[in-house]
């Protein structure tokens, strides 16, 4: 049973379709990229996994279920967009995570934020945007969960965080979970991926992994990106 | 170990190559043991599953071998590594003839240009 | 999963309404402190003091009513309607169990605001008049007494008092809930989501009322010509009351059911976070 799995998924916001007929498995230990310019539809894709919209056609399983409540404690999810309430402190999020996920590792998380320097008595409000985004990390990679959906992990970000971001997911993730990264940088994360799907207008335009794409076309999935999204 | 990843070639396959490099050219010693597969992948900043992947073929060339309780150790045949040195040095010395071919140079003028090369540098050696 | 939701529940709202709910006693407190010196010493600082701290009293009265309808309000629209959207449609919890808990805190903190202002009464009255504790007690006595004496028991005062505090409850949840359906409804658009908040929520009360005066007429109706043979007694007396308190439960608890199934029905199948 795949951990992540879409059949003819379609997705409408009024006359735009924002995914069409989609078909992605991911298998257990896996990390899949899920590349595609701004607009494509990765969002739509990940927030529907998520259950935060419901489909219009088609089905989404994790594990072989339905999103819903069963599914949130088995999925950890990275928007991309900072989520956590202004007024509480690192700590008390440590905390609230804790409480609400079974799989939650505070010690783990704790350490990644004492690497990180950040005063776990310190609010959200406090921090700077990035440090708000490196603790959003944090929390969702402290979870052991089955499925990790990252959307945009590395937007927007300075090398140095982009480096402690892979580094962060790949050192935290083991053989039975799955991750799938949405992102449109795709050479900063290309090396970190074992398979990606090409997202365009809400199609599937590519499967395969990514050694197969660079020995078959002996170019980086990012050269080839750049040729099927030429604009 | 440095690694250095590049665009057109599989990943695996670099990573193959630059540790076999590292084990030829006594970057890692004979016997010593590897860092774990999630450290040297994120050292690497690759993925976990290609680093497991190219250590499993490094064992199936018998370059690396693992005991199942205390990890992945480099061989102690030294005649291994020695192979495996030798292939790479092949592997260079093809590269150059074609590349010299490639600029019209034949046999005898490529020697000369060699011997002329090895000359001059062990005379600066001397100095 | 309903606790633990509520225990960040309160600890978000209280954050902002304990520190209110105690400004507004300790006005009161030092109002009546300041008063009982300006009646002893005839100072007009003190005066001007007392006046100020009486104009501070009131706005504090106005400003629990206004923390408290916004903590309802706008803590339902940040925490659910915004990016913490993400953080808490997450969670392992179904929407029952994020709108529960939205609803017992609100229902909470404006009876603790109720409760509040009428304890900042007491204690700006109370030292004025030492000994209003005990004939508090002996004016209740005595209601209870005559009360007896009239026939009507403790248990039937105890089954009123019920009945009138759960009409008040399902009411408080009635007045929230429009406010949740409205937002819930108007944010599942893409655009113009605050907007379509407020029309909805004025559409929502025009429905109410339509439906209200049809449900009277109706009755006007309905019962116009039949024929009552009530006979007076106090027992049949106390039963149409009954009747009566529990007719507007049961008129509040469809109003309020038909809303709560709104809200949780466009948070489950329409939401559309930012």
């Amino acid at each position: 049973m795949a951990n992540f799995e879409c059949r003819a998924l379609g997705k409408r916001y009024g006359h735009v379709q924002a995914l069409e007929n989609v078909d992605i498995t991911v298998e257990s230990g896996r990390v899949v990229g899920l590349l595609g310019p701004n607009g494509s539809g990765k969002t739509t894709l990940i927030k529907l996994a998520n259950g935060l919209l419901t489909p219009d056609a088609g089905s989404i399983s994790i594990c072989g279920k339905a999103p819903g409540p069963e599914t949130r404690a088995m999925v950890s999810y990275l928007p991309d967009r900072p989520m956590l309430p202004q007024w509480m402190r690192a700590r008390e999020l440590i905390k609230f995570y804790a409480d609400f996920y079974a799989d939650f590792d505070t010690q783990r998380a704790l350490d990644m934020l004492g690497r990180l320097g950040v005063p776990a008595d310190r609010r959200i409000r406090q921090m700077s945007k990035g440090t708000q985004e490196k603790v959003q990390l944090i929390l969702v990679m402290s979870r052991r969960a089955k499925l990790y959906l990252l959307d945009e992990p590395i937007g927007g970000v300075d090398p140095a965080t982009r480096d402690f971001i892979l580094d962060t997911i790949l050192r935290n993730f083991d053989g039975g979970s799955s991750i799938v990264i949405s992102t449109h940088l795709i050479s900063d994360v290309e090396k970190a991926l074992d398979d990606v799907v090409f997202i365009n207008n809400g199609h599937v335009m590519l499967q395969s992994s990514v050694d197969d794409i660079r020995e078959r076309n002996g170019m980086s999935v990012d050269a080839l990106f750049r040729e099927v999204f030429k604009c | 170990m440095d690694w250095e990843i590049r665009d057109d070639a599989p990943i695996y396959s670099q990573l193959v190559a630059q540790i076999k490099l590292g084990i030829a050219a006594g970057a890692l010693s004979p016997g010593e043991r590897l860092p774990s597969v999630r450290d040297l992948a994120a050292e690497a900043g690759v993925n976990p599953n290609t680093m497991q992947r190219a250590l499993q073929e490094l064992e199936r060339q018998g370059l690396v071998y693992s005991q199942r309780t205390s990890g992945r150790f480099v061989t102690e045949e030294t005649d291994v590594i020695e192979n495996a040195k030798r292939s790479l040095a092949d592997e260079q010395v093809r590269s150059f003839l074609d590349a010299m071919a490639r600029l019209g140079y034949m046999r005898d003028d490529i020697l000369r240009l060699l011997e002329a090369r090895i000359r001059e540098e062990s005379g600066n050696g001397e100095l | 999963m309903l606790s633990k939701l509520l225990k960040y529940e309160f600890k978000a709202t209280g954050r902002v309404m304990l520190p209110v709910l105690i400004a507004l006693l300790a006005v009161s407190g030092l109002l009546n402190l300041c008063g009982s010196v300006a009646e002893h010493t005839r100072s007009q600082i003190i005066s001007l003091i007392t006046g100020m701290l009486g104009f501070v009293y009131v706005m504090a009265i106005l400003a629990i009513g206004v923390v408290a309808l916004v903590a309802v309000i706008y803590r339902f629209y940040k925490n659910l309607l915004t990016d913490e959207g993400y953080l808490m449609f997450t969670l392992p919890v179904n929407v029952h169990g994020l709108v529960w808990a939205k609803l017992i805190a609100a229902v909470v903190w404006l009876v603790a605001a109720f409760a509040d202002i009428v304890l900042s009464i007491f204690v700006l009255v109370a030292p004025l008049r030492l000994g209003w504790g005990a004939e508090f007690v002996q004016f209740m006595g005595q209601f209870f007494r005559e009360l007896a004496a009239a026939g009507i028991n403790g248990f039937e005062v105890a089954a009123f008092a019920l009945e009138l505090l759960l009409i008040v409850v399902l009411g408080i949840i009635g007045s929230c809930l429009v406010f949740y359906t409205a937002m819930s409804i108007g944010y599942s658009f893409a655009n113009h989501k605050a907007l379509l908040s407020v029309g909805f929520y004025f559409g929502i009360g025009f429905v109410t009322q339509v439906l209200g005066v049809s449900l009277l007429i109706g009755l006007g109706t309905a019962l116009d010509g039949v024929e009552f043979n009530f006979v007076y007694t106090l027992r049949n007396a106390l039963n149409l009351g009954h009747a009566t308190l529990l007719g507007i439960c049961l008129l509040e608890l469809l109003y309020d059911g038909a809303l709560y199934f709104g809200t949780t029905f466009m948070l489950k199948r329409r939401l559309n976070l930012p």
